[in-house]
């Protein structure tokens, strides 16, 4: 690639990346807060077979640039950039203005964000309790998370215990229609989301919520391809010290689909078990059992895995992975290293 | 018996409410600690309810937000936070929460560290961006106790302006509690003054404004990195400046000897007298308010000082 077609590729970047120099020098207070999380991977299979699959180095970069723009009125802007078809490609994965209060416990958002379903899909990777995501949200959102441009209305409910209610609506560009993709709901989609919580006492807390969306499939724009999908999701995280913690987390997750008059129904769920310890050590361990998205095949992806984190400081945690693939019998090793440049917030998930 | 009746409703209504109301009419403060909390508590006492988000025992650096603390925010009428960074995790939330009476930049939000004279955060020059980043400063700052009072004071204003009706209670309990603290700061600092040349080593940076506060001398920090405990430490030079009598005091927090237990556990065989003092509130009895918990960690360290002579 020519010097020209580089820059005409990584413009977003490069204005993005110019930006953030420029307003992190003229900002030396909090005001503007302009990061990177940089992400380092390494997968390698055990089985033969699928060591062509194998890759180690760079994986993503998120640029995030973010700030108040009017009182109550906060702007996000990401950037990712990663590696696709040997190349570099760049995304303005999250790009959305949010309105802590519009009246008493109500909110909004507008722009790109990562679709509200469930506990996964509004996670960045750093934020994950483990290297890859849940099989049940891979098949049934797609590879990377589901992001779309819409608005997205939020309340808190006048309950004695914490109950939220999110409704959006979007359309989903970024995900394409080739049939050969892997699922993911596309077009025009409505999602609702009610989020509950409960605090048994100073040192845990419970969590339970239910999701559902309303879309269409890949193959929409040729044929009749409707999908819709609910799910619900219950979260359980005892604080046990000065750092240390013990999470259980589930998910259940529902998708139907019609694709020119035939219909199917597919469903999978995930369980997650996490302990972390004062030294910021964290082992955790997953049982995913899904089925695939695809209308004419019903097979399962099962996985068993097995996570070790250690977080370094504050910035800086690498973590190891073994997957055992039950349905093929094949087992892989991952490894990531993630850093955190500067500082950015995530809303809370 | 009809009119009996009727009687015991309306008596029972009126007990109701009457026993309501002082519910009703108080002011409800959110604090991300337990030190904020109990000076709200001191100086808005009768006229306000407190509720801390975290507990002394909880590394402030490592808070996992909670749905439930968004639900305590949402009732909130005022919250307090410590700001410089050490609890950022309150953004969230508060944005989350929604409530218009608490978001930053309304009478409802107080970062106590405004009025604060901060002293500097420490980095190592030779890797300024490694370990806890706050480019604010030093955010330890409520353990001097007359910062104690600076807090204090912009609560008892906030208050004011809240429920400005009850201006002659706040400005009382803060007169009060100024004073306290201004009597207790006299006995504290005779009670080590002997010491004030004895050399202290933190095992982290958050002893800073204590030590300042009470002319202890500061050595130092065992850490290399902030924030990162044992990494990067050079344990023979350590005990070899221990044995010279470089430092005779190492003060620190409980979780940071469970989390570095292998370097404590060689400084057992050192010289060195350990100090653990506790940084934050704590729902016990000796830690359980702010001049407690002060009281505790000159106690404390008064013991640690005399038995390194």
């Amino acid at each position: 690639m020519t010097l020209k077609g580089f820059i005409m590729k990584q413009w977003i970047f490069l204005v993005v990346l110019g930006c953030a120099v420029s307003i992190t020098a003229q900002t030396p207070n909090s005001a503007v807060l302009v990061g990177a999380v940089g992400t380092m991977q390494g997968g390698y299979h055990l089985n033969p077979n699928k060591q062509s699959d194998d890759q180690i180095g760079f994986n993503e970069l998120e640029l995030t640039i973010q700030g108040k723009v009017y009182p109550d009125v906060d702007a996000t802007l990401i950037v990712a950039i990663h590696p696709e078809d040997g190349q570099f490609a760049t995304e303005v994965e999250n790009g959305f203005v949010e309105f802590s209060s519009l009246m008493d416990g109500v909110g909004a958002s507008i722009g790109r964000q990562f679709v509200p379903f469930g506990k996964q899909n509004k996670l960045h990777p750093e934020q994950q309790a483990m290297i890859d995501r849940p099989a049940v949200v891979s098949q049934f959102f797609g590879a990377e998370n589901l992001a779309a441009d819409g608005i997205a209305l939020n309340a808190i409910l006048p309950l004695p215990f914490f109950c939220r209610l999110e409704l959006g609506h979007w359309k989903n560009t970024l995900a394409g229609t080739p049939a050969d993709l892997p699922f993911s709901p596309t077009g025009y989609l409505s999602t609702g989301r009610l989020w509950s919580s409960v605090e048994l006492s100073d040192s845990a807390e419970a969590e339970l919520g239910f999701s559902g969306l309303q879309g269409f499939g890949p193959e929409y724009a040729t044929q009749r391809d409707d999908a819709t999908i609910i799910g619900t999701d219950l979260t359980f995280r005892q604080f046990l010290g000065s750092k240390s913690r013990i999470m259980v987390q589930g998910e259940l997750i529902q998708l139907n689909r019609n694709v020119d008059g035939i219909s199917a129904a597919r469903s999978g769920g995930f369980l997650l078990a996490n302990y972390r310890t004062e030294t910021g050590f964290e082992i955790g361990v997953r049982y995913d059992h899904s089925e695939r998205a695809d209308i004419g095949d019903p097979a399962l992806d099962r996985r068993l895995s097995l996570n070790l984190m250690q977080k370094f400081s504050e910035t800086y945690f690498g973590r190891v992975e073994y997957i055992h693939d039950l349905e093929t019998d094949s087992p892989a090793i991952y490894g990531q290293l993630v850093f955190n440049l500067g500082s950015h917030t995530h809303a809370l998930q | 018996m009809h009119f009996n009746k009727w009687r015991l409703f309306a008596a029972t209504t009126i007990a109701t409410v009457a026993l309501a109301m002082p519910t009703i009419a108080s002011i409800r403060i959110v604090t991300s600690t337990g030190d904020l909390a109990d000076i709200a508590k001191t100086i808005g006492q009768g006229h306000v309810t407190v509720t801390r988000l975290t507990d002394g025992r909880q590394d402030l650096h490592q808070i996992e937000a909670r749905p439930s603390m968004v639900s305590k925010i949402r009732q909130a009428d005022l919250v307090v936070v410590i700001g410089m960074e050490l609890d950022g995790w309150m953004d969230s939330i508060l944005r989350t929460a929604g409530n218009p009476r608490v978001m930053n930049g309304k009478s409802g939000y107080l970062d106590a560290s405004v009025g604060i004279k901060k002293l500097p955060a420490k980095v190592n020059p030779n890797a300024p961006g490694v370990g806890d980043v706050h480019r604010s400063g030093n955010p330890h700052y409520w353990l001097d106790p007359l910062n104690g009072i600076i807090i204090a004071d912009e609560i008892r204003d906030r208050l004011i302006q809240i429920d400005p009706d009850h201006k002659s209670d706040y400005d009382r309990n803060y007169t009060a509690f100024a004073q306290a603290i201004r009597t207790d700061m006299a006995r504290w600092k005779a009670s080590i003054a002997e010491f004030k040349d004895v050399p202290v080593l933190s095992f982290h940076s958050s002893w800073d404004y204590f030590l300042k506060a009470f002319d202890i001398r500061n050595a130092g920090t065992v850490e290399v990195y902030p924030g990162m405990g044992s990494l990067g430490v050079d344990l023979p030079t350590l005990k070899t400046r221990i044995n010279r009598g470089d430092y005779a005091v190492l003060i620190y927090e409980p979780a940071q000897a469970q989390a570095n237990s292998a370097l404590f556990k060689h400084l057992d065989s050192t010289r060195i007298r350990l100090a653990p003092l506790i940084p934050s509130v704590i729902d016990s009895s000796a830690t359980a308010t702010y001049r407690g918990l002060i009281d505790h960690n000159i106690a404390t360290l008064k013991s640690a000082l005399t038995s390194s002579r």
